[in-house]
């Protein structure tokens, strides 16, 4: 086993695999940018090397210099994290170049499935079923065209390198295919570092379920079923949960196959994500795999009981996967709410700026997976994602109460996050009834407002109160061991008994 | 104690009376309350509210602001501004409020392309420029018929709400 490992991320991630390796008695590397310098991965990890400038590519997206601090640190492995350089082949290779274990697939494996349209090519070839679309990626405006109208619209143009939907946008017309064509290219040049772009047919109403596996170097591959994450806005999820509600134990089986065929077929090992679209009709299409770790995978850890970065990190060291599939059971229900620091009533724009004061959730059967606190910058430069909140019930009614209570008791001030829109949603009757799909954020809660300020007395009293009686906080009169209590054991001097 | 506050597009005038080290009483929505305070820390209190005979316990966090307060309860987490302060530095602010819709980002953004040049004339709903917020990209489009008269961005300038980014004049 390792004995030093580098955490190349920020974040609520960088946090969860730190925690990780601590409770595995492994030394941990934090790196951070300018901007990140009073962050919480920093502090919670046992040595920090900072990297660079704020912006991602000096800092984050720099495989040089992340390299350079695992040497110079004398890390013997790295976890990439998601986003960043989770899912660049050249990072893995370079790192094993030096003499670094990555925490991931093999290069040719993030190669083989990373790119979409080679992954679809592998798929077609393995017999899973795939969603009509281009082979190969094309910037020129003319093929986009001539393909467009041979898969016909809407169509979806999407990064080859994508991930988090950065560089996707849903094309109705011809008209727009120009301009969603080159603002894509250029979020996925900015996001990923690699403009290539193609087109695929746009589903109606699909319902996005995935399924995690586990591989490692012996030839041992399971899958621990599905997270379903159809509560998407902007092609990003924010609510996930396991199980869905859309699989039959007959629909479990056949598509958790397929995702270890495929794993298998790409000579895959470590964690990663099959994702799928499910049709109305309970058809399934191949979507993209994801070769790291994903944002929801607590959900998966909270049904399974599996801790996915441990396995992560065992497999990494070569270590086996004692667990077969017969194992793997599924035990009750779980969701995750992405808390973004975004404003839901202005088409969820990011909003960043600092956080004055969060309180976080707690109570039976809830986890906070966070990276912010109390004083935190929320940089312009990263994701808005600035936690998650995660909770396990006996079952879905359960968990969605348990959710609901834990949204209720989410304090951050000073940002705006999507924590009352998250409310909303689980409070909603489509949700209740699970007739979850893609558009579900667009087909019902699109021109969401939050309830009405004069209905809510208690924010008016707060804001009163706060005026009326600031200034500092009174002793509580008897606290147990202040000077002031005289207690025998203070007072009476020394003495045995 | 009057307030005049304003919040989610409504405006909301109170007064409110300290009847005691830790009480107020404040007419709103309407009812009479009587509010008894236990501040807890410098950002939690905690309000026993008083209203028709019945009692109920609020647990409320409270972050003062630029012209106003964050206030969260029950999940729900809000900006309250106070209007008096808002009204007293006005004059300073920069055009938001001038003339039709101007070009200026919805969130602190950095510049990552400059669609038009000076001289051109824009159509409403023509793109402008592209600004980037975690890694978001967000068109901003012309909203009239009208001229580029000046850029006041480049590419990679870090921009805010109120500034503007390009003048457009309106051409008929």
């Amino acid at each position: 086993m390792f004995s030093k490992v580098l955490v190349a991320n920020r974040g609520e991630i960088a946090c969860r695999v730190i925690r990780c390796l601590k409770e595995m008695g492994i030394s941990s590397v934090a790196v951070y940018s300018e901007a990140d310098s009073r962050a919480l991965h920093v502090r919670l990890a046992d040595v920090a090397a900072l990297l660079g400038p704020a912006e991602p590519a000096s800092s984050y997206l720099d495989a040089e210099k992340i390299i350079a601090a695992a040497r110079d640190t004398g890390a013997e492995a790295i976890h990439p994290g998601y986003g960043f350089l989770s899912e660049n082949a050249g990072f893995a290779e370079a790192c094993q170049k030096a003499g670094l274990t990555f925490i991931g697939p093999p290069a040719s494996a993030i190669r083989a499935l990373g790119r979409k349209t080679a992954a679809r090519r592998l798929m077609m070839q393995a017999g899973v079923p795939v969603i009509p679309g281009m082979e190969r990626p094309s910037s020129d405006l003319g093929l986009l065209t001539r393909e467009a109208a041979r898969i016909g619209y809407p169509v979806l143009v999407k990064a080859t390198a994508g991930g988090g939907g950065k560089g996707m946008r849903v094309v109705a017309t011809e008209s727009d295919l120009a301009e969603a064509a080159k603002t894509a290219e250029a979020e996925a040049k900015a996001a990923f570092n690699d403009g290539g772009i193609y087109l695929e047919k746009y589903l109606d109403r699909p319902r996005h379920v995935e399924i995690q596996v586990l591989c490692d170097r012996h030839g041992n591959a399971v899958h621990l079923l599905e997270r379903e994450c159809s509560i998407q806005r902007r092609h990003q999820k924010i609510v996930e949960e396991s199980p869905s509600l859309a699989l039959t134990p007959e629909l479990r089986e056949e598509m958790g196959r397929a995702a270890v065929a495929a794993a298998r077929s790409a000579g895959y090992e470590n964690a990663g994500t099959v994702e799928f679209l499910v049709d109305r009709n309970g058809g399934f299409y191949f979507l993209e795999v994801n070769t790291r770790l994903q944002v929801e995978h607590p959900v998966t850890e909270m049904v399974t009981g599996v801790d996915l970065v441990r396995r992560q990190v065992e497999i990494a060291a070569g270590l086996p996967l004692n667990l077969r599939q017969e194992d793997v059971r599924g035990r009750g229900h779980a969701i995750e709410c992405r808390i973004c620091g975004e404003d839901p009533e202005n088409s969820f724009y990011p909003c960043p700026g600092t956080v004055l004061f969060v309180h976080e959730p707690t109570g039976p059967f809830i986890r906070n997976d966070s990276g912010i606190f109390s004083g935190a910058t929320v940089p312009v430069e990263y994701d808005p994602l600035l936690g998650k909140l995660i909770v396990w019930a006996e079952d879905r009614a359960g968990a969605i109460a348990r959710m609901r209570r834990a949204l209720s008791d989410y304090a951050v001030l000073g940002i705006t996050t999507i924590i009352p829109f998250l409310s909303d949603v689980l409070a909603s009757e489509p949700f209740a009834r699970g007739e979850l799909h893609t558009g579900f954020i667009e087909e019902h809660f699109s021109g969401w407002k939050p309830a009405p300020p004069g209905t809510d007395v208690t924010a008016l009293a707060a804001y009163a109160a706060d005026e009326l009686f600031g200034g500092p906080v009174k002793p509580s009169p008897g606290a147990g061991y202040s000077e002031a209590f005289a207690s025998p054991w203070r007072t009476l001097g020394g003495f045995r008994l | 104690m009057d307030f005049s506050l304003a919040t989610r597009g409504e405006e909301i005038a109170f007064s409110a009376e300290t009847t005691g080290p830790d009480e107020f009483s404040a007419t709103l929505g309407g009812k009479d309350y009587h509010i008894r305070v236990s501040r807890i820390t410098e950002f939690e209190l905690c309000l026993f509210l008083s209203c028709g005979g019945k009692t109920s316990v609020k647990r409320v966090f409270v972050a003062p602001g630029n012209a106003g307060k964050w206030v969260a309860a029950r999940g729900d987490c809000r900006f309250i501004r106070d209007l008096s302060t808002e009204r007293a530095r006005q004059g300073r602010k920069k055009g938001l409020s001038e003339g039709p819709k101007p070009i200026t980002p919805p969130m602190p953004a950095v510049v990552v392309r400059v669609s038009v040049s000076v001289g051109d004339e824009v159509e409403p709903g023509d793109p402008v420029i592209v600004v980037s917020a975690m890694k978001m990209e967000t068109t901003l489009t012309a909203s009239f018929k009208g001229r580029v008269e000046r850029i006041n961005a480049a590419v990679g300038d870090k921009v805010a709400p109120g500034d503007i980014l390009v003048d457009i004049a309106a051409v008929e």
